[in-house]
């Protein structure tokens, strides 16, 4: 029996990975998978069981929530909201040391706040700081590399797109999940705010004081343009938290507020309305391209019983949950070179999550730890979509980008580290919020 | 063979404009049950339902879209290791195998609906919707999604020789 569950996955591993190496795309591998899977190895059919698993996936409520936060984010790349949040922001900003370089970190952890993605708070944040810091003759290795680091909080602090397809392939609830990235993404935000300080503090050449002042009034008259970004955060996730949304009923009140933030900027037309739509619509078709055809195959590992196979041969390893947690995080840094965010998590989860549970781990933990690992997966070549932006954002080669962002990567895996061994801090919001 | 892929590369564009309109209305319709709830306490009974229906229908409808504006994920990090001859050749294989499995998928989705018509499946909620309504909008959007994957084929074929990148 362990010989032919050996067989089995080794055949559902090889066809896998020469499916993704041949450059099929990444939902139809996992289809593939499935289908080879469930002919050779069961008796059941393929083609019906693939039709019904990918209407079951797709109609599903929950998963509604993913477009329309995917269009507010649309909307609120186009409304004008990041020129907003840097003018409201460098009167405050500017006089600490490393100076106008925190706008990264602060910017991109606001914006995190209205965003679902990694990507899409990367450009939005970086098309305006990026070019205002070539200006001031910042140096460049710590800006793009902050921005890589910081770009990444668009997974970890809520909405989270990633965080809608793992709470509902792990049956956990998506409001549950979204407040257990709060004080994680707080707590990286604040490592990644200590060490440009740090660098401030140890060299000021890399943030030249540049010569305006600011005073109070100024300070306090900016914050009106930080409204919309605060009145949107407390309507998606305060409506959430208190109870009163769904996390799909709470994006649909996110895309309404940033349609009128939008409208009140002079930055919606008909036209751009409908542009957003449509990259909604695309964005959408190529996330759930893949937890269409992740659900068929998870459907199929289950069915040949691989995932409870590999948990118990890791469980009679009688690893410690930390050892576990080092080897599983050793697996998602290599993942993490080779394939994007929605990939790792889909693929892996099935296999992962069991052995996770088994050892003693919260789901809604692992979901927050997970990210995380996603997040680096983010920064790390040659396959890394922040870098990917940054890149076209700058022109500058992927590898340098990269580099740039080393520190920010070490960062990542303390804060992770953290999380490991202070768990509480990601389950502390969810088991005191209301749920509707 | 370049005018059925100025063909596809349309109803591609159709599709999606016709799934960004769907799109709207879930959104609206989502508002309209958020706030005739909490004003007056009513409902539409369908935001939940019909809002699942419209995402099941633009996923496959705007897939195709998704394709011809290269933004689905695939990795091509072993194909760059590889002579560009040898990698024009595996993507168009890959396309075609992909083609073929999109077909395959498309047959029993077809099935499906088919059976949804014979037993008369309803949805089981208030509404008792027949479920081969939503279900053949999905099949339409997947139809149009093989016909942009058959496109993309030909034009991975193509590439072979004009060396362009098109996937």
């Amino acid at each position: 029996m362990e010989a032919e569950l050996l067989f089995m996955s080794i055949v559902v591993f090889g066809v896998l990975f020469i499916a993704l190496s041949a450059g099929i795309w990444v939902g139809f591998s996992l289809f593939i998978v499935g289908f080879v899977g469930m002919t050779l190895f069961s008796s059941l059919p393929a083609g019906n069981n693939m039709a019904s698993s990918a209407w079951a996936t797709i109609e599903k409520w929950e998963y509604v929530a993913l477009p329309l936060f995917i269009l507010m984010g649309e909307i609120l790349y186009r409304s004008g909201i990041s020129e907003k949040l840097f003018k409201a922001l460098v009167p405050w900003l500017y006089r600490l040391p490393g100076g106008l370089l925190l706008m990264n970190i602060v910017s991109c952890t606001l914006f995190a706040a209205v965003s679902g993605s990694s990507a899409a708070t990367t450009a939005t944040v970086g098309r305006i700081t990026l070019a205002e810091f070539d200006k001031l003759g910042y140096d460049r290795s710590l800006s793009m590399g902050s921005l890589a680091g910081a770009g990444t909080l668009g997974f970890l602090i809520p909405p989270s797109l990633i965080m809608i397809v793992y709470a509902i392939l792990a049956e956990v609830s998506i409001g549950k999940m979204f407040m257990a990235g709060i004080l994680p993404g707080l707590l990286l935000a604040a490592i990644y705010s200590a060490y440009i300080i740090y660098r401030g503090i140890r060299n000021p050449e890399i943030a030249p004081q540049s010569q305006d002042s600011y005073s109070w009034s100024d300070r306090l008259l900016g914050l009106k343009d930080l409204a919309p970004t605060l009145i949107l955060i407390l309507v998606v996730l305060g409506s959430i938290y208190g109870g009163f949304a769904t996390p799909t009923e709470a994006a649909a009140l996110g895309v309404f507020g940033a349609f009128v933030f939008a409208a009140l900027n002079r930055q919606m037309t008909m036209k751009i309305l409908f542009e957003c739509l449509i990259g909604a619509v695309k964005t959408n078709a190529m996330i759930m391209l893949i937890v269409v055809g992740a659900g068929f195959l998870s459907r199929v590992m289950g069915f040949l019983g691989i995932p409870a196979a590999i948990t118990l041969a890791i469980t009679q390893l009688n690893l410690s949950p930390y050892m576990l947690m080092l080897l599983l995080g050793g697996v998602y840094l290599v993942l993490g070179c080779l394939l994007d965010g929605f990939s790792i998590v889909v693929m892996t989860l099935p296999i992962a999550l069991p052995m996770v549970t088994a050892a003693g781990f919260d789901p809604i933990w692992f979901g927050i730890y997970l990210i995380l690992m996603v997040e680096v997966s983010q920064i790390t070549p040659p396959v890394g979509f922040n870098l990917f932006v940054i890149q076209g954002l700058t022109g500058e080669p992927i590898m340098n980008i990269a580099r740039y962002a080393l520190p920010f990567f070490f960062l990542m895996l303390l804060t992770t580290a953290i999380l490991t061994v202070f768990p509480q801090i990601a389950l502390y919001l969810p088991e005191l919020m209301v749920t509707k | 063979m370049n005018k059925f892929v100025k063909l596809s590369d349309k109803l591609s564009d159709v599709m999606a404009k016709i799934s960004a309109v769907i799109l709207g209305l879930m959104s609206i319709l989502i508002l309209v049950e958020i706030f005739i709830w909490n004003l007056f306490e009513k409902t539409t009974l369908i935001a939940d339902e019909y809002s699942a229906y419209g995402l099941a229908a633009i996923i496959f409808m705007g897939a195709g879209y998704c394709l011809k504006e290269k933004s689905h994920i695939r990795i091509t990090l072993v194909l760059g290791f590889l002579p560009q001859k040898a990698a024009r050749v595996i993507t168009f294989f890959a396309t075609l195998i992909t083609t073929f499995f999109m077909g395959y998928l498309w047959w029993y989705l077809f099935k499906m609906v088919g059976s949804a018509i014979r037993y008369e499946s309803t949805s089981g909620t208030l509404t008792n919707t027949p479920l081969w309504i939503p279900q053949a909008i999905m099949l339409v959007g997947a139809g149009c999604f093989f016909i942009q994957l058959a496109a993309t084929t030909l034009k991975t074929w193509q590439a072979i020789s004009t060396k362009e990148e098109v996937v």
